[in-house]
Parts: structure tokens; C-alpha cells; sequence
């Protein structure tokens, strides 16, 4: 018991397709019976360096040792006892509950039937908290945490009986109801009293401080302290992303802000509720956005901000409730009496572009009736269209290079440069500076906000408080499908709003 | 995109695909220079092979471009052989339903409703894929399986003329017939017209606003949408497209060459326009090319079968091998994304 059982040093990742160093020389312990989390913001490097541990992703540097034998690769990671149950739930949907649990290393009658009996009697004694009867339901019938306690179960009858193993879960609770939640730290706890190590990727930061033993945070793929229980919330948010950042705003926008005028609004939202089967993700909610006013979203994108840039985009309809433009028309991507809002999508690879496209595909996607003639595309104009916008942004490409070639940060340029090209009265971005270098994000938050000063209506939505401190002018906090808080941006202090979207009530 | 690198994994399909076929002939034949001369050369020995040869590939080009624009919408259309069958099917019971008509009209009427039958059927699929989501790869299939066995009995019960000796249908009346280009050879002005849809539906695709939206659609369905173009058009719209060029390729059979609906004529034509359209890398303009060739191929194995021992069936391996390596380089190009 002297030496800790897992133990990760100095590991390093760097996807070569967009050079973004996604962990930065980590190091880090864990003990048998431990609870041990992991915290930060989105992109900080949580999941690439759960994914190096259970050896899905190869690391460019840097070791991990379980009880002190160093591990390579998935399989080697799986025969040492590190199992992983994944953000997204792995598992088949057309198989019942009890095929996925025992997946590929089903217990056999004869060497070739399932056993059934043998399956189900290892569940009731290994994991109670799945109940008998779901087990021979088909995956596609769950819940969403239905999915996640079976997946969780999964990873656990995995685990070596003999010996100290390694649990990695991530996000165990996401997307699961008060009682799940309960019955998985639950589970948590128990896994952890029986000796084996759990790993906890979380960014509910109130559940993390109250069951973890210690708690890591990583920020920009970096380890930045790891606390031992007691941790208070405010503490860690403090630390996931400090709140000494200089924001940066151009003191003539501000004056160009000032001269607006009050009042008239872009997009009304009345009564706007959505959920994803019996799970609400947007709770009744009632609010304008004001046209010449950059509204900044901020909030965990499971708690209501992936649901809210559906909805604002027009992707999806919401369940109830309306949402209209100042003109009485609804939002859709196409339609008669609808508005296409220009729109950049967190989703910016299967949704925001063509990757088989080239760039001059995508940057005429939007306004290819414009640059058209009596249906023939105006090949000049198409061209000199995607030049402006190669050169309104600096897109690292030519016009004719497949939009495969581009690294991520060029993708969110051309989406941005054909968005705003397009000059919406409604703009909706999801997490406006993805990938960008400094230089390029103040010249996108510019052009975000010359759009709000010329009239149109701008919405943000970011889990970076940060970013959305910078470019907005008035903060929306969302937390589990609500208004949290809807403050002036002066008036928002910057911990204080990453409390509430954390889901602390004292901030 | 390299035109040059991504035709590489066509010209070598075909380069086995030949290798086996002279394999074959050398190692089954008893007079394997003789059967490689049928083969390859007998193909541009006189007129009838020559002009022949031309014709198939060009009923050939008609349905590939067919497939290229079921293909090039993101859609997989297998029941294209139905829809070509069928459509001749429909095609020779107008002509025959209406023997009066003057001679241009009734080729024109006679092709339009080939080209109406298959749109029809391939468009059954596309709404049913856009209505309830079902995959068009399998009811395409399914729909043209269905159809043909009922064509079938049309054609040997109440479409047969007793009087010949074929399972077959009465003639098309002469003056629907397209005018032969080289005779003795079948080849006629379908030909021609089949290069003109090849090259209007080049630049269709890459030209104008809708292909763009057809070409953003196979690319990126949700992006497409994103970016507001219709779905429903493009899948609907896009296969009825397809379904019409394989009926019409029906059609211009009955009209070009058959004259009547003969049981089983055109079957296998479907199956080898996926390889035309493979080996052009979904290029209509390359498909002139790779119809050529296969026509060409197809062409070799008949005369060879005539002139020589070699059977049919080995002209058919031929084919088949050019197929298997030619989707196989595109499941692995698609597997590598």
C-alpha cells in the first residue's frame, strides 16, 4: 500500500489535424479506494487524458503505470483492470441491457450460448442498481440515464475481482434524473469502499466537492492543483478559469454601444420549453433579445445551452411555446415566412461545413441563390465571394482546397465568414472564438459586435464565461433548463456566474 | 481533388478485370490466341461488332448517368435493373396501345413514358425515405425485385405475340423505331443522345444552383439542411431523376434496338451501369469513357463466345471482377474518411 495504484507522468497529446497541444505534460496519482475527480472547463484536456489512460488515444510522451507495470494501448489497459464508461454511453442499441453488459465476454453454456441465468445472477450480486426487469429490455427503449447506469454497469463488470482496478467514469451523471444521480454516487461509493480507484470527470463541480476524495483541475491541458476533501465550489471554479483575464474591449466599440438605441427587439422567446423524451432541457422560458445587443448565453451545453442554440437557430421547433422576430416571423433554415438567422454551430465539422466540399463550397453555401443567374451559378461572383471572405477573416486556404485539409480554427473562420457575410439580422454562434488565436478572436468579437451596432441581433452561447464577459453586453446564466441569472454586463462577476451555472444556490 | 489520383483505383480495377479475363481465355481455351483474338480485337473487325458494340454502351451510359445522380444526391439506387426493364415494358405498351401517332411524337410519347415508369418507381422510394425514413437502398431494390417477375408475365401472357416464336411481345409499329446510324450494326441515334445527357448532365451538377444543392446534399445531408436546402427535393427529386434516365435507357432499347419487349432483355444492364458509374469516379463525362469500356468488354465476351469456345458466363466474371475491385476501393477511400 505504500506505492499509489495508477500512476500517470508527464503524459503529452497533440492532435496532429489541428496542432492543438489537448494535454500539456500531466502528471498525476491515485490511491486504491479512491474518489478522484477531475475538473475544468471545456477543452481543458479532461477527456483526452482519460482517453491516454484507458489507451484509446496514443500519448506523444509520458507514462502510465498501474501498480508500478507500465500500460500500453486499449486492450493491455482493459487485461490491467482500467475500464472506461464514456461521456456518450457505448452501447447497442438493438441488444436488450443484459447482451450489452456482458458485450464480448458473454458467459457461455457449451461454449456457445449465452447464459442468461449466469449473466443475470453476476448483476444482482455484482451491481444491484440496475433492476431485474430492465435487463432484457432493448437499449432503445432507455432513458438517457437509463443509458448512462448501464453503461456505468459495463465498465463495472469489467472490473478485476481479485485486485485493485481502476473505474474511469465520464460524466457519470449528465443527462440523469435526481434519483439516478443518487443511485450512481451511490454505486460510486461502494465501487471505491470495495478498493478499487474511481476516476471522476465532472463539471458538476457541487457533486464532485461532496463525494471526492481529491480533486484535480486542469486548465488549457494542464494539471493546475489537485486539492484534497474538503474543496469548496467556489474555489475550483475560481481555478478552472482565473478571474484575473484582462477583458479586452475596444473602448470605441463601447462608445459605438452607447449610441444605439434602446428597447426594440430581435427575437422573442415566449413560454419555450423542449425536452429529450421525459427530460426537460429548457424549462418555460420567456425572454427577448434585443436587437443592437450582443447577448451572451452562458451555462454547461447539456443544461440548457446546446437546447437553447437549437431552438434560437431554428433547428428544432420547441415543444411548446413560440419564438418570433420582430416581424412576426418564426426561425427556420429554410422556408417562406421564416428567417434563416445566420448561424455557426458548435457542430462545425457534420453540420457547420462539408468536409468533402471545397472551402469555396461552403463559403457559398448560404447565398448561392444571390450569386446565381437564372439558376446557373455566376462563377465570377462565387469566386470574388469566397476571396472577400478568405480575406475578411485571413482564412489560412485557397478557394479550391478541400475543406478536409483545413485545421479546426480555419473551419470556425470560413463558418464565421460565411455567416456573417450574409448579413443576418439575427446571428446565433455557439462558442464564437473555437480554435482561434487571439488576433483573429478580438477581429471575430469586432465583427460580432459591428453586426449588434448595425441594428442585428447577436446571440452567444458559450461554456467560456470569459469570452462571453468580453463580447457581451448582457449575460444570460443557464442552469438545468432555466434563467439562473439575466444581469447587465457590468454587473456580472465573473465567479459568481460560473457558480450559478455550476449549480451552486449561494452564488 | 487530383482527377489523375482519384482515378487511379478505376484504371486499376480494370487492369485486373482484364488480367483475369486474358487468365481465363489462356488457361480455358483450347486455342487461347485465338479466343484472346475474339476477345480484343473482334470487337473492331467489321461494322456489326463495331457499331454493336457502340450501341450497348450507349443504352450502358444512359442508365450510369442514372446512377450518377442518385449517387451523386447521397442516394443509393439498386432498382435501377427494374426500372429499366419496366420502363421498356411501358414504353413498348404505348407504342403498341397507340399505333397512329405521327412518327417523331410517337418515339417522343413512347420514351416518356419509359422515363415516367422508372421516375415513378425510384421516386416511390425517395418519399418513402423521406416520409418514414426508410432506407432507399433496400425498397428501390425491393419495389424493382417485385416488378420484375409481374413484367415477366406481361410479357409472356397478355403482351405476347403468338406468332412468334420468342417469349416476346408484338413489334413497335416501324415508323416509332430510331433511325440506324451503321448498318447492318444497331446502332442508332440513341447514341448520340446518350452523349448529350451525358454532357448536359455534366454541367448540370456543376454548374448550376440546383446541382450545387444536389452536389451539397450527397455531400453532407445535415449540412445541406443547415445551410437550407430542401430535403425532400433532393431526395424525391434526385431519385426521380435516376429512376427516369434508367427508364428512358429501357425506353431508347425498345425504340433503338429490340422493337419489342423480349422477356428478360435488359436484365443485368442496372447492375454493370454501378460499374460504369464507379470507374468514372461519378463523373458523367468519364462515364462516356467507362460505358465505352464496358461495352467494349461486354462486346469481347460475345464475340468470343461465337467465334470460340469461351462462354458467356466468363465475359460475365470479367465484369464482375471489375466491380468487386472497383466498389471495393470505394468502401476503403470512404472507410479512410
Amino acid at each position: 500500500m505504500d506505492h499509489p495504484l495508477l500512476v500517470l507522468e508527464s503524459l503529452s497529446k497533440t492532435y496532429p489535424d489541428n496542432g492543438v497541444r489537448a494535454v500539456d505534460t500531466c502528471s498525476l496519482t491515485i490511491d486504491r479506494g479512491e474518489i478522484h475527480a477531475i475538473v475544468g472547463d471545456n477543452g481543458a484536456g479532461k477527456s483526452t487524458l482519460m482517453h491516454l489512460v484507458s489507451g484509446v488515444i496514443a500519448a506523444d510522451q509520458g507514462t502510465v503505470t498501474l501498480c508500478g507495470e507500465p500500460v500500453h494501448g486499449t486492450a493491455d489497459s482493459v487485461a490491467h483492470g482500467i475500464v472506461m464508461s464514456y461521456q456518450t454511453p457505448r452501447l447497442v442499441d438493438e441488444l436488450t441491457v443484459l447482451e450489452n453488459l456482458f458485450l464480448g465476454e458473454e458467459p457461455r453454456r457449451m461454449h456457445v450460448f449465452f447464459d442468461r441465468r449466469t449473466a443475470t445472477d453476476r448483476v444482482a450480486t455484482l451491481a444491484p442498481i440496475i433492476p431485474k426487469r430492465m435487463l432484457n429490455r432493448r437499449v432503445r427503449t432507455l432513458s438517457s440515464g437509463q443509458r448512462r447506469i448501464a453503461s456505468l454497469v459495463a465498465a463495472l463488470l469489467r472490473l478485476p475481482t481479485d485486485r485493485p482496478g481502476v473505474i474511469i467514469l465520464d460524466e457519470p451523471t449528465e443527462a440523469t434524473t435526481i434519483d439516478e444521480t443518487e443511485q450512481i454516487v451511490d454505486v460510486i461509493r461502494h465501487t471505491a469502499s470495495g478498493g478499487h480507484a474511481v476516476v471522476l470527470v465532472s463539471h458538476r463541480l457541487q457533486e464532485v466537492a461532496s463525494i471526492a476524495d481529491r480533486v484535480t483541475v486542469m486548465r488549457a491541458g494542464r494539471v493546475v492543483a489537485t486539492m484534497t476533501s474538503p474543496v469548496s465550489v467556489s474555489n475550483l471554479a475560481r481555478l478552472m478559469a482565473p478571474d484575473d483575464r484582462p477583458t479586452s474591449r475596444p473602448a470605441v466599440l463601447d462608445d459605438s454601444v452607447a449610441a444605439r438605441e434602446p428597447g426594440g427587439y430581435g427575437l422573442r422567446l415566449v413560454d419555450v420549453s423542449l425536452s429529450d423524451g421525459d427530460r426537460p432541457l429548457l424549462d418555460a422560458i420567456t425572454l427577448e433579445l434585443r436587437s443592437g445587443e450582443v447577448t451572451g448565453f452562458v451555462g454547461v451545453r447539456e443544461n440548457g445551452i446546446e437546447a437553447l442554440e437549437l431552438l434560437l437557430s431554428g433547428t428544432v421547433r420547441p415543444a411548446s411555446g413560440r419564438i418570433t422576430t420582430a416581424n412576426g416571423r418564426s426561425i427556420a433554415p429554410r422556408g417562406r415566412e421564416t428567417l434563416r438567422p445566420g448561424y455557426v454551430p458548435s457542430d462545425r465539422t457534420t453540420r457547420g461545413s462539408t468536409q468533402s466540399g471545397t472551402v469555396q463550397d461552403n463559403l457559398i453555401a448560404v447565398e448561392r441563390r444571390r450569386l446565381s443567374r437564372r439558376g446557373i451559378i455566376d462563377t465570377v461572383a462565387a469566386q470574388r465571394h469566397a476571396q472577400s471572405c478568405i480575406r475578411e477573416l485571413g482564412i489560412d486556404a485557397q478557394a479550391n482546397w478541400s475543406m478536409r485539409q483545413l485545421s479546426g480554427g480555419n473551419v470556425q473562420k470560413c463558418i464565421l465568414a460565411r455567416e456573417l457575410a450574409a448579413s443576418p439580422g439575427v446571428l446565433v454562434v455557439s462558442e464564437p472564438g473555437w480554435g482561434l488565436d487571439s488576433t483573429t478572436r478580438s477581429r471575430v468579437h469586432a465583427q460580432l459586435r459591428r453586426v449588434a451596432a448595425e441594428g442585428g441581433t447577436v446571440a452567444v452561447l458559450s461554456t467560456d464565461v470569459d469570452e462571453a464577459l468580453e463580447l457581451a453586453d448582457r449575460i444570460v446564466a443557464l442552469h438545468a433548463g432555466r434563467i439562473v441569472a439575466d444581469l447587465p454586463v457590468g454587473k456580472a462577476s465573473r465567479s459568481a456566474i460560473a457558480r450559478l451555472v455550476a449549480g451552486d444556490p449561494t452564488a | 481533388m487530383n482527377r489523375q489520383q482519384s482515378l487511379l483505383p478505376s484504371v486499376v480495377a480494370v487492369a485486373i478485370g482484364v488480367a483475369v479475363a486474358v487468365g481465363l481465355l489462356v488457361v480455358g481455351s483450347r486455342d487461347p490466341a485465338q479466343s484472346l483474338r475474339a476477345y480484343f480485337v473482334s470487337p473492331f473487325s467489321n461494322r456489326f461488332f463495331f457499331g454493336n458494340m457502340l450501341s450497348s454502351s450507349g443504352y450502358l451510359l444512359v442508365a450510369a448517368i442514372g446512377i450518377i445522380v442518385a449517387f451523386r444526391a447521397g442516394l443509393y439506387n439498386l432498382g435501377g435493373d427494374g426500372q429499366i426493364y419496366v420502363g421498356a415494358l411501358v414504353a413498348t405498351y404505348v407504342a403498341l396501345a397507340m399505333p397512329g401517332l405521327p412518327a417523331p411524337v410517337g418515339t417522343l410519347v413512347l420514351l416518356t413514358a419509359s422515363a415516367a415508369t422508372g421516375a415513378l418507381m425510384a421516386a416511390a422510394s425517395g418519399a418513402a425515405k423521406h416520409l418514414w425514413d426508410a432506407p432507399e437502398i433496400i425498397t428501390s431494390y425491393l419495389l424493382s425485385a417485385a416488378l420484375i417477375p409481374v413484367a415477366d408475365y406481361a410479357i409472356a401472357g397478355p403482351l405476347r405475340d403468338p406468332s412468334r416464336s420468342l417469349l416476346a411481345s408484338a413489334r413497335i409499329p416501324s415508323a416509332y423505331r430510331l433511325s440506324r446510324l451503321l448498318p447492318p450494326s444497331e446502332l442508332n441515334t440513341s447514341a448520340l443522345v446518350a452523349i448529350a445527357l451525358a454532357i448536359a448532365l455534366f454541367a448540370w451538377i456543376e454548374r448550376t444552383t440546383r446541382g450545387y444543392e444536389l452536389r451539397m446534399t450527397g455531400m453532407n445531408r445535415d449540412f445541406a439542411a443547415y445551410v437550407g436546402i430542401s430535403r425532400a427535393g433532393y431526395t424525391i427529386g434526385a431519385l426521380a431523376v435516376s429512376g427516369a434516365l434508367h427508364g428512358l435507357s429501357g425506353g431508347l432499347m425498345i425504340a433503338g434496338t429490340f422493337h419489342a419487349a423480349v422477356s428478360g432483355f435488359s436484365l443485368g444492364i442496372g447492375w454493370n451501369a454501378i460499374a460504369v458509374a464507379l470507374v468514372a469516379r461519378l463523373d458523367p463525362l468519364l462515364a462516356i469513357g467507362s460505358a465505352l469500356l464496358f461495352g467494349y468488354l461486354e462486346a469481347g465476351a460475345r464475340t468470343a463466345m461465337l467465334q470460340t469456345d469461351f462462354t458467356f458466363q466468363l465475359g460475365m466474371v470479367v465484369q464482375a471482377v471489375i466491380l468487386f475491385f472497383v466498389t471495393g476501393s470505394v468502401l476503403i477511400r470512404s472507410r479512410r474518411r
